[in-house]
C-alpha cells in the first residue's frame, strides 16, 4: 500500500511538471537540446579539467593518465 | 590526477540509444592544449559508432595525448623539460531493449609509467511515455603506476564508482536532469615524481609526497536545458563535489546555442571554485607536520573560469552527411594559497569533422 502511493506521487509528481505527448516534443528533440550535445568534445574537455582541478564525477570522468608525471 | 574512465563512458553509452536511431558516426578531433605555464598537449580523437543489429550499437574510439611540459611541477623537480604520451582505447555496446538500454564498456589506457584498464556497466529507463529516463551506472577501473627508470617501484589504483541521473520533460521547451555519483578509491594516488619542501630546523629538506590511500567522492548535479526562440537553446548546469580529503567544489556552466541554418554557434563560460584538502599547506614545517604532505597544486584552493565558442558547419552536399566543427576555449585559472604559481592561463583550441554514413 506505501509502495503503491509512493509511486502514484511520483506518477502525479512527474505529469504535473513534465507530461509531454510525443508529438508536442519537436523542440525537445532538436540537438541543442541534448543533455550532452557531443560526448566527444566532454571526453576532452573532462580530461583536461580534471588534471587541472581537484574535482571529478557528475559531468563524466576523463580516461586514467594525464602525463602530469 | 588519474581516474577511471566509466563515468563518461557510462554517459556515452547513454547517449548512443538516441545514436542508435541516427546515423552511424565516424568523428575525427584534435584538440590542442597551450598555456603560459609552459606546457602544450595535442590530443587526437578518433571515433566510431556504427549500428550492429536491431537496437544495437557498437562503438570505438582512439585517443592519445602527447604532453611537452616545463612548468612549475617539472622545474621544482630538478627536471628542465619532461615529454610524455598517452594512448587509450575504448569499445563499447549498447543494447535497446523496448523502453530500456543495457550498456557495457571497456576502455584501456597506457603511457611509459601507467597503465589502466576500466569496465563499465549501465542502464537506462525510459518512464511515463518517455517523459522520464532513470539511468543507473556502475565502474570498476583498476590502474597499475610505475616509475621511469626505476623497475621495482610499482604501485596500485583501484577506482569504483556508480551514478544514478533522472532525466525529465518539464514542459514542450524543457528538459531537467538531477545527478548524484559516488566514487570510492583505494590505492596509490600520489605522484611518484612529486617531492614536498619540508622547513626544519636543520634547513629545508625535501620527503616524498604522502596521500591518504582511500579516497571517497561524492557529486550531485543539476541541469537545465531551454528553447528559447526559433533554433535557440540555453544549458545551465550546476554541480556540487565533496570528498574526504576535504575538497569542496562548485561548478558553474552556462552554454548557448543559436542555429542559422547549417550553422550551430554555441558560447559557453564555465565557473569553477575548490576549497582545497584539509592537509594541503603553502609550506610545510617539521614542527607541525601532518599525516600527508602534498604540493600538487591541484588540492590547493583554487578558482578557474573557461569562456569559449564553438562553430558547427554541416556542408551542403552528400545529404549533408559531413559537418566540420572548431573551437576555441580560453581559461584561467587562480592558486590562492599556493606558494610556487599564483596563475595560469592558455587555450584550448580544436577542430574536427564528422561523417555520418
Amino acid at each position: 500500500m506505501k509502495r503503491a502511493s509512493l509511486v502514484l506521487l511520483f506518477c502525479t509528481t512527474t505529469s504535473l511538471v513534465g507530461c509531454v505527448k510525443p508529438y508536442q516534443r519537436e523542440l525537445l528533440a532538436k540537438p541543442i537540446m541534448a543533455v550532452q550535445p557531443d560526448p566527444w568534445e566532454a571526453l576532452l574537455d573532462q580530461h583536461m579539467l580534471e588534471a587541472r582541478e581537484s574535482a571529478a564525477g557528475g559531468f563524466g570522468s576523463a580516461g586514467g593518465g594525464c602525463g602530469c608525471n | 590526477m588519474r581516474l577511471g574512465s566509466w563515468l563518461l563512458t557510462f554517459a556515452f553509452l547513454s547517449s548512443l540509444s538516441s545514436l542508435s536511431r541516427a546515423d552511424n558516426t565516424f568523428i575525427l578531433k584534435t584538440q590542442l592544449y597551450i598555456d603560459n605555464n609552459d606546457t602544450i598537449v595535442i590530443s587526437p580523437l578518433v571515433a566510431l559508432t556504427r549500428d550492429a543489429w536491431t537496437g544495437a550499437t557498437l562503438s570505438a574510439h582512439y585517443v592519445a595525448d602527447a604532453i611537452t611540459s616545463a612548468s612549475i611541477d617539472v622545474v621544482s623537480n630538478a627536471t628542465k623539460r619532461m615529454a610524455d604520451f598517452r594512448s587509450e582505447v575504448g569499445f563499447g555496446l549498447s543494447q535497446r531493449i523496448k523502453m530500456s538500454t543495457l550498456s557495457g564498456g571497456y576502455t584501456y589506457s597506457v603511457e611509459h609509467d601507467y597503465q589502466s584498464h576500466g569496465f563499465e556497466l549501465g542502464l537506462s529507463q525510459d518512464l511515463f511515455q518517455r517523459n522520464t529516463t532513470l539511468a543507473f551506472g556502475y565502474g570498476f577501473t583498476h590502474n597499475d603506476i610505475g616509475r621511469a627508470n626505476d623497475a621495482l617501484f610499482h604501485r596500485t589504483l583501484d577506482v569504483n564508482g556508480a551514478s544514478v541521473t533522472l532525466a525529465q520533460t518539464l514542459g514542450t521547451k524543457m528538459v531537467g536532469s538531477i545527478g548524484y555519483t559516488f566514487s570510492y578509491l583505494d590505492g596509490y594516488q600520489a605522484s611518484p615524481y612529486r617531492f614536498v619542501k619540508i622547513e626544519g630546523a636543520q634547513g629545508v629538506f625535501k620527503v616524498a609526497e604522502t596521500l591518504p590511500g582511500v579516497r571517497v567522492r561524492h557529486a550531485a548535479t543539476v541541469g537545465l536545458r531551454r528553447h528559447l526562440f526559433r533554433d535557440t537553446a540555453i544549458h545551465l548546469d550546476y554541480r556540487l563535489y565533496l570528498d574526504n580529503w576535504g575538497v569542496a567544489a562548485q561548478t558553474v556552466q552556462l552554454a548557448y546555442f543559436v542555429r542559422f541554418g547549417d550553422l550551430t554557434l554555441r558560447i559557453k563560460e564555465r565557473f569553477y571554485y575548490q576549497d582545497g584538502a584539509s592537509f594541503f599547506r603553502t609550506t610545510y614545517s617539521d614542527m607541525d607536520l601532518p599525516p600527508y604532505v602534498t604540493a600538487d597544486k591541484e588540492l590547493s584552493t583554487l578558482w578557474s573560469n573557461v569562456a569559449g565558442i564553438k562553430l558547427e558547419y554541416r556542408l551542403p552536399i552528400a545529404e549533408r552527411a559531413l559537418s566540420l566543427e572548431a573551437k576555441v576555449d580560453f581559461f584561467y585559472f587562480g592558486y590562492i594559497n599556493y606558494a610556487l604559481l599564483s596563475s595560469r592561463y592558455g587555450a584550448d583550441i580544436s577542430a574536427g569533422l564528422t561523417v555520418l554514413y
